[in-house]
């Protein structure tokens, strides 16, 4: 292989077959891979020494961006929890972010508005504070002599203070992480907390690999595990691993990550300190006492793999008043989708003027809704207008709507929005790509006052985040949720491409299960 | 460390921001090509850069003004590199990731804390002839393409990509022999 393929692979001159030439001497050679190597490290400090002035100042710019929109919360962290907070929170002031130097004020000035990943009606008013601050996870059962700094099942990020007793929650990624009181968490996102004071023991599942524990004097990084951590009221902080594997690093940040497997202990009571000391395994005393989530049974699922040529196909569920579901509706067959190669046997196929009616009779009482599918977009057809996806029929004004954004729309095309009456959130993925992708909208009802309390949705079994695309605002007289759902739409303003696998359940299901929902068909 | 660093440090010691921005003039370039050396990934080459700084700029209490402020800085970065390289090699080789894999788990063999090794490297290049010294040029400064570079020289597009390939390993003999003199007379 010659020096001649090298230069044009690093430089991305390569055609495929070329490409895949040397990839293939790649694994063959340890000394052509030496030499790539050589040549990469070389080809980018050059490229960096001769930068031009503009890219330099630019990189400038971002760091002192992030400095100064650094602030303080008032909780004890460690500077790498700091660091990392930078890099997930703020979005906006990392490096190639900040190419959108312009952008980069204002965004800042506008904090985490533009993370709210759902809004929160809240009495038929605007929800702008609510929908500040995204809900990440959702309490799910709290022992009887729980006393906590909270009340709502579903929590945003911020201290979570545990008096006394325990309580469990979920989050949005999957983890499950169960606290003792007395003890004090905060809530940094889907994938991060911060036990300031306490102890925990977490499992987590392969979707949320990467859920990360830190401590004053620790990170703990999962990388498929169950583990418990304890940390003192003086910041010493220890972890048991009980199953599977994680890695831990002092909090210090100097010091490199020990990968740790089940039944090892270590601890960790020194910032200045770069090393973890072990200690004798612990994790025996530490054990899951409250209910774990559990999957929920859907009150739809078709898989339109049994019409027979007879426009009806079977709903696999146990309602009995929803055995059959015509895919032809009442404006006729003209406008109803037609069946088609779905993600797994057959599924249905729409054009802009095509729509489905599921009827659902979901009781006025359930708390909440998912709506689960599978969906593939014809690429080519997407224009400057958005696509209705699926409209939930809420009972009142406030309708839901699933739609993929136009070039005039979305932040960007080919993204998901979800609307309700004026509102929209706008998420950043494009999935109109003509490749399959599960979707799933999932929203909970506070069950005291049955108003919609959170709405999240989820690509490919992933959170997805949604900003703001406009004002928020959803009335509160949600009483009679979910009488259908209709895919598609019937006046040339739905989308072009493909369904299948279509779950509706009267509930908001656990994460994890909107993980397994999507493992099972994508394996 | 220069007297005019050790006032900086002691500026942004007292708050001033205004001095870490002249630190970040000082050493952007040199850390970034640090780390490209280290860890040769181009998303990751100015985020470790870029985190370098904040966790600098936390700990600068910590911090001693007379001593190296440019050597803390690749302490720093390197045991970020290291943690990256850690995250990598727990991945599963694939088709996607191919190529950093190679890069990961290739490293070079350069001494890891050598202060001088980019400004070897800066010696180095300005010691090209003018010839390799135009190509260099026009392939990072101009940003064009071997089409490009092969007709303005009136050479093969095969030539260009060659000597830039030769140049780079000329570079890298280059930095080891002035390092090896370097460790002799220390």
């Amino acid at each position: 292989m010659n020096q001649n393929a090298i230069e044009g692979y690093l430089s991305g001159e390569l055609d495929d077959r070329d490409s895949a030439d040397l990839e293939q001497a790649l694994r063959e050679s340890d000394e052509l891979r030496v030499t790539l190597r050589e040549q990469a490290a070389f080809d980018h400090a050059i490229a960096v020494l001769t930068d031009v002035d503009v890219t330099k100042h630019r990189f400038e710019g971002s760091v002192m961006a992030a400095i100064r929109a650094k602030g303080s919360d008032g909780v004890k962290r460690s500077v790498l929890t700091a660091i990392l907070d930078q890099r997930e929170r703020v979005n906006v002031v990392r490096w190639p972010d900040l190419l959108k130097a312009a952008a980069v004020a204002c965004l800042f000035a506008a904090g985490l508005i533009y993370l709210a990943n759902e809004y929160r009606p809240n009495g038929g008013e605007m929800a702008t504070t609510q929908a500040e601050k995204p809900s990440l996870a959702r309490v799910q059962s709290v022992s009887e002599d729980a006393v906590w700094s909270g009340g709502s099942e579903w929590v945003s990020s911020g201290l979570l203070n545990l008096i006394s007793g325990r309580l469990g929650f979920e989050t949005n990624l999957g983890a499950y992480v169960e606290i003792e009181g007395p003890a004090k968490l905060r809530l940094e996102s889907e994938g991060r907390v911060f036990l300031q004071e306490g102890s925990l023991i977490a499992k987590v599942p392969p979707m949320a690999s990467g859920f990360t524990v830190n401590t004053p004097a620790m990170n703990v990084v999962d990388i498929g595990t169950m583990f418990a951590v304890e940390v003192a009221e003086n910041g010493d902080s220890s972890l048991h691993v009980i199953e599977g594997v994680v890695e831990a690093s002092s909090a210090s940040g100097v010091g490199t990550g020990r990968i740790l497997t089940g039944g090892m202990s270590v601890r960790a009571s020194d910032l200045r300190e770069s090393d973890l000391t072990d200690i004798s395994y612990g994790g025996d005393g530490y054990a899951f006492r409250l209910d774990h989530p559990v999957a929920h049974t859907p009150a739809v699922d078709l898989s339109f793999d049994d019409d027979h040529g007879s426009g009806v196909v079977r709903n696999q569920a146990l309602s009995p008043e929803l055995e059959e579901v015509s895919i032809v509706g009442d404006a006729g067959i003209d406008r109803s989708p037609k069946l088609s190669r779905g993600v797994r046997g057959s599924g249905l196929s729409f054009q802009e003027d095509r729509s489905l009616d599921i009827p659902t009779s979901l009781s006025k009482d359930a708390e909440g809704l998912t709506l689960s599918f599978w969906i593939r977009l014809d690429a080519s057809a997407l224009s400057e207008s958005q696509w209705q996806v699926a409209w939930i029929d809420t009972g009142d004004e406030s309708d839901l709507r699933l739609a993929i954004g136009g070039s005039d729309q979305a932040s960007v095309a080919g993204s998901i929005m979800l609307q309700a009456g004026e509102s929209s959130l706008s998420g950043g993925k494009d999935i109109a790509d003509g490749k399959w992708h599960h979707l799933v909208l999932r929203v909970a009802r506070n069950p005291a006052t049955r108003s919609l309390e959170s709405a999240h949705v989820f690509i490919n079994g992933s959170p997805e985040r949604l900003e703001r695309a406009g004002s928020l605002s959803l009335s509160n007289d949600t009483q009679a949720l979910l009488p259908m759902v209709r895919f598609g739409a019937d006046a040339g303003t739905g989308f072009r491409g493909e369904i299948d696998e279509v779950k509706i359940f009267d509930s908001a299901i656990p994460s994890f299960q909107v993980f397994d929902i999507f493992d099972s068909i994508s394996q | 460390m220069d007297k005019t660093e050790t006032a900086l440090v002691k500026r942004v010691q007292s708050g001033d921001l205004h001095a870490y921005e002249e630190l970040l003039d000082i050493h952007s370039h040199r850390l970034r090509a640090f780390i490209a050396l280290k860890l040769p990934i181009s998303h990751l080459i100015d985020e470790i850069a870029h985190e370098s700084f904040i966790f600098a700029h936390a700990n600068i209490q910590k911090f001693d003004p007379y001593t190296d402020f440019g050597k803390w800085l690749r302490a720093i970065a390197f045991n970020l590199i290291r943690r990256e390289v850690q995250r990598y090699r727990r991945k599963t080789m694939n088709e996607k990731n191919f190529f950093e894999h190679v890069l990961v788990s290739n490293e070079a063999g350069f001494d890891a804390d050598n202060d001088e090794l980019i400004v070897f490297l800066e010696e180095c290049i300005k010691r090209l002839p003018d010839n390799q010294q135009k190509l260099l040029r026009l392939k990072y400064e101009e940003g064009e393409n071997s089409i490009e570079m092969s007709e303005e020289l009136g050479q093969s597009r095969a030539w260009v990509r060659t000597t830039l390939c030769r140049i780079r390993s000329a570079l890298k003999k280059c930095v080891e022999s002035k390092i090896a003199v370097s460790q002799r007379l220390s």
